[in-house]
Formats: structure tokens, C-alpha cells, sequence
């Protein structure tokens, strides 16, 4: 029996469920049965190496990436092979390793397009853009073009679009990758508040310290397989 | 409010076929308009949603035989037959859209010109049997009744008709749906992580721009009394490519302005169809290199690059 199989996915309590999940990219195992499941408010770390297949992971739960076998429930609706709009609408939100904002958008922009999906009155909509952007800090910054932002304030204006999606999930991929000491405790402070509201989160990382500081459990993966769950 | 401070300079149309008196200046007035109309379409499909389509020609072709045959068999009032222009264009559109929709930009570009030259091609050949017992069609086009018959009519009714479309035009493009057109042109992979149906917007983006083509089809047609093959040609798309990429894509206003000047100038000189190609073909290259198109075009560039299967993993 693998790691990977000795995992239950505790059907009922469990929000987000990954059963048995299996990607190979041209003959190179990405992910190799990988089950996973994440209750309600709580929040998940998962670490590895590079390569390690972490980011395929995040990338077939939101829908980026289809699987070969398997599947993934939120709820007890199944969203295996879902595009990811609709998994996003369904809710659950993710920010990528290499960040991905409009570079040309303002940072309102970049939020307010995450609402656009959501059946919003104008003013409820701008209250929800206003209410992340001081959740995220960036307040201050609403009428900025991302382009001028710093990789830090880029991160936290992906989290921001993540939030703003309305999403019951949030993936967070790699949040620290590249940051100068400056910027990371900003994002960091923004997750330790998202992790206190109670927010269901699966971090992708490398560093132990940041698990302990926002995960209640880490999970780790090796060669696409799931190695330790603590 | 905003938008009709930024609709204000297409009054300068409605302005001057007040103050124009001469017939063939006033046709030339009415001929640009129509044009104008047209590659502001092409501006919401091509600048603001990213999708440089080379076959815009479709829609436009589509609806102006539509009003051809709406008015030739007299289902129709004339007015409605050039209105319904807007809907056999944004059929068009739709079909272009659908082909194009999970394409790159430089296969969409093929496809939507392959769509345009198939029904050109098509346009060329058929012929048909008229009311009257007249046989139509092929090279020479599709007769139609001229409207509005004297050209200070035409010229005003193109010009109102350019207002209201570009301020339309405008609306939308600030509305949610401008947004959402102008994160899927940013990046797809973060318009879908946005919550965005990519697919649905590009689609919508054609069937908006199809039918604001079909209706300066339809407008065209009507104003000259034929809808012929060379409608479905390349030049007027690659006009409208050309035009917007140095006239600042998806600001709507910018491109209809440059085709209304660019086109009154060129009809006025009666400038010969191989000119007007070579002239659209200097102005790409131009667009290519000045500094609002290679910043779009760079920006095209950035996020067209795919991810390597290795930082997916």
C-alpha cells in the first residue's frame, strides 16, 4: 500500500476532496494517485520539492490541468474536469506560482473583473472590492496600474482577486516566491488574518516555519505521490 | 457622463454634413461614416478583446446582402432591411466566433480570413433570379433600391448612425462586459482564474462587432444600391487591423476617427484599391513599431507565451 492510498477521504467532513489522482505530462509522472481532503476552515500546507508536482496539484483542482484518473469533489458536487471558470464560480479561487494580474488594470480592476461573475448590485460590488482591498492592504493603492506595484504588492493583489471571486476555497500557490524581506511579511500578515477569519485555505510552500505560523496541518509530496501527512 | 465626453469628437461627423452643402462631398461624408462605424466594430473585437480578426469583412458583406435581399423582395421596409444588416452580421460574427474561440490569435486571424474569402468567393459565383426576372449576383453584386435617395439624407442618417454605434460601442466597452473583454485580452489563464467564461466573452466580443459591421453592411449597401463580392474582401478588414494599430487599440473613439479622416481623405482623391492596400500595409507596419501598438503588441507577446509543462508541475 502506497503513502498516498493509506490517506481516508473523510467523505463527510471534508469541503475539497482529491480521490486518487493520477497526471503523467509526455510519460513523466506528475502526480501519482494523490488523495487528499481538506475540512471546512481548515487550513492545509502542502510542501515538496521543486518538481515535486505541488503546483500540478493546485492546477488540476482548479481546473487548469485535466486529470488522467481520479477525482475532485467540493462538496458533494464532483468538479473533475471542470473549466476553470466554472470551478472558480463553483468556489474555489487560486493565485498562481508566477503571479498573474492585468498589468494594466488598476488594482480595483483586477478585483472588481473577479466580481464579474457574481449577481451583484454596483454598490455591493464596490463595498466587496473596497472590503478586500483593506483585508489585502492595498487601500491606499486602488487606482495604482499593477505594473507599478511591487512583486509583494502583486501578490497580495492576486489574494485580493482570489477573495474577491467570492471563493469558499482558496489555493495559494507558492505566496512567497521571489519576495524581498521587505514584502513578505505583508503577505504573510495578510494569510495569518485569512487563516484567523477561518478561511479554507491549502498553502502551497517550502518553508516549515511558514507552515507553522499558517497551516494546521502540512502534507508532503515526492515525486507526485503524498509522502508524510502530519 | 463619461462616455459621452468620450463620444463627443464623433459629433464632429454630425457636425459637418450640417455645414457640408456640396452632393459629392456629402457622399464621400456619408461613405466615411459607414466606415468608421465599421472598424470601430473591428475595435471591440480586434483592440479590446485581443482578437485580431482579419476576416471583419464577413459580418460587413453578410449585412449588406442581407439588406439587399430584405429590400429586393420587399419584406421589409428599407429602413428595417439596413437595420437588419445588424443581425446577419452578428450571425457572422457568431460563427467567427465559435471557430475562433479556443484558437491562438495568429490562427484566428487565418480562420476568420479563410471565413471571409470562402463567402466572397462564394458571393462571386452564385447568381440568382430577381423580382422582375432580372439575374443577379456574381462579381457585379446585388442591385438595391438607393437609400436615403439624395445624399444630405444619407450623409446625416450615416453620421447619426456613427454616434449612436460608437457611443455604444463605448458603453460597452466600460460596462462589465468591456472588462471582462479586456481580462480575457490580458491574459485568459487569469481572466478564467477571475471566474471569467473565456470562451463566452470572446464569442459575445464577435457577435457585438459582427453586428455593428453587418450594420455598416447593410448602411453601405443601401447607400450606394449594391452589396457586392468586394465587401467580403480582404481590404476592408485589413484597413480596419491597419487603422486601429496606430489609432490606439480598444479605445474605440481613436480607430472610428482615424477611418472617418482616412477614409473621407482617401475617397476624396479617389485613391485606387491597390494603393489603399499598399497604404493599409505601410500603416500595420507603422502600428508595428509605434508606441501604443508595440506596447499591445509586447503585451500580446508576454502572455501568449505558453507555460513550460515544468513550471506547471
Amino acid at each position: 500500500m502506497t503513502p498516498s492510498q493509506t490517506i481516508p477521504p473523510a467523505r463527510d467532513a471534508s469541503l475539497l476532496r482529491v480521490e486518487g489522482v493520477v497526471k503523467e505530462f509526455e510519460g513523466t509522472v506528475a502526480l501519482d494517485c494523490v488523495t487528499l481532503h481538506l475540512a471546512s476552515g481548515e487550513s492545509l500546507g502542502i510542501s515538496g520539492s521543486n518538481g515535486s508536482g505541488k503546483s500540478t496539484l493546485v492546477n488540476v483542482i482548479s481546473g487548469f490541468v485535466r486529470p488522467d484518473r481520479g477525482r475532485v469533489w467540493l462538496g458533494d458536487r464532483e468538479i473533475t474536469r471542470w473549466p476553470p471558470h466554472r470551478v472558480v464560480r463553483a468556489g474555489i479561487a487560486r493565485t498562481f506560482q508566477l503571479p498573474r494580474v492585468g498589468d494594466r488594470f488598476t488594482v480595483e480592476e483586477n478585483l472588481r473583473a473577479a466580481t464579474l461573475h457574481r449577481r451583484l448590485g454596483g454598490a455591493q460590488r464596490r463595498q466587496i472590492v473596497s472590503q478586500i482591498l483593506e483585508m489585502v492592504n492595498l487601500a491606499p493603492l486602488r487606482e495604482r496600474e499593477a505594473r507599478t506595484l511591487s512583486l509583494g504588492e502583486i501578490r497580495r493583489v492576486e489574494l485580493g482577486r482570489a477573495l474577491a471571486t467570492g471563493g469558499r476555497v482558496l489555493l495559494v500557490d507558492e505566496p512567497f516566491a521571489s519576495l524581498t524581506l521587505e514584502d513578505a511579511p505583508e503577505v504573510l500578515s495578510v494569510l495569518r488574518r485569512l487563516r484567523r477569519e477561518g478561511r479554507t485555505m491549502l498553502i502551497v510552500a517550502h518553508s516549515a516555519a511558514l507552515f507553522q505560523a499558517l497551516c494546521d496541518r502540512v502534507t508532503v509530496v515526492e515525486g507526485g505521490r503524498i509522502v508524510r501527512d502530519d | 457622463m463619461t462616455i459621452l465626453w468620450r463620444a463627443a469628437p464623433c459629433l464632429v461627423p454630425l457636425g459637418l454634413v450640417f455645414a457640408v452643402q456640396d452632393r459629392f462631398a456629402l457622399s464621400v461624408l456619408a461613405f466615411a461614416a459607414a466606415q468608421a462605424l465599421f472598424v470601430a466594430g473591428w475595435d471591440l473585437v480586434g483592440g479590446a478583446s485581443g482578437q485580431p480578426t482579419l476576416g471583419h469583412a464577413l459580418p460587413l458583406g453578410a449585412g449588406a446582402y442581407f439588406a439587399t435581399f430584405v429590400a429586393g423582395w420587399n419584406l421589409a421596409p428599407l429602413p428595417t432591411a439596413v437595420a437588419g444588416g445588424a443581425l446577419a452580421g452578428g450571425l457572422a460574427g457568431a460563427l467567427q466566433g465559435r471557430l475562433g474561440a479556443r484558437l491562438s490569435r495568429l490562427s484566428l486571424a487565418v480562420v476568420t480570413l479563410a471565413t471571409a474569402e470562402a463567402a466572397r468567393e462564394v458571393s462571386s459565383v452564385f447568381r440568382f433570379v430577381w423580382p422582375g426576372g432580372l439575374v443577379v449576383g456574381g462579381d457585379s453584386g446585388i442591385p438595391m433600391v438607393v437609400y436615403p435617395a439624395d445624399e444630405a439624407s444619407a450623409a446625416r442618417l450615416a453620421a447619426a448612425v456613427l454616434v449612436v454605434g460608437v457611443a455604444a460601442l463605448l458603453w460597452i466597452g466600460g460596462s462589465s462586459l468591456g472588462l471582462a473583454m479586456r481580462t480575457v485580452r490580458a491574459d485568459d489563464r487569469l481572466a478564467a482564474a477571475s471566474g471569467i467564461d473565456v470562451v463566452r466573452v470572446r464569442v459575445l466580443a464577435f457577435v457585438i462587432a459582427g453586428a455593428v459591421a453587418g450594420l455598416a453592411g447593410g448602411l453601405a449597401a443601401a447607400m450606394t444600391g449594391r452589396a457586392s463580392p468586394a465587401m467580403l474582401s480582404l481590404e476592408p478588414s485589413l484597413f480596419a487591423f491597419a487603422v486601429a494599430s496606430i489609432a490606439g487599440p480598444g479605445t474605440i473613439v481613436g480607430p472610428a476617427a482615424a477611418a472617418y479622416t482616412m477614409t473621407a481623405a482617401l475617397q476624396w482623391l479617389d485613391v485606387p484599391g491597390t494603393i489603399r492596400l499598399t497604404l493599409d500595409a505601410a500603416l500595420l507596419i507603422a502600428g508595428a513599431f509605434g508606441p501604443s501598438a508595440a506596447a499591445h503588441l509586447r503585451h500580446v507577446r508576454h502572455v501568449s507565451t505558453p507555460v513550460p509543462a515544468s513550471s506547471a508541475r
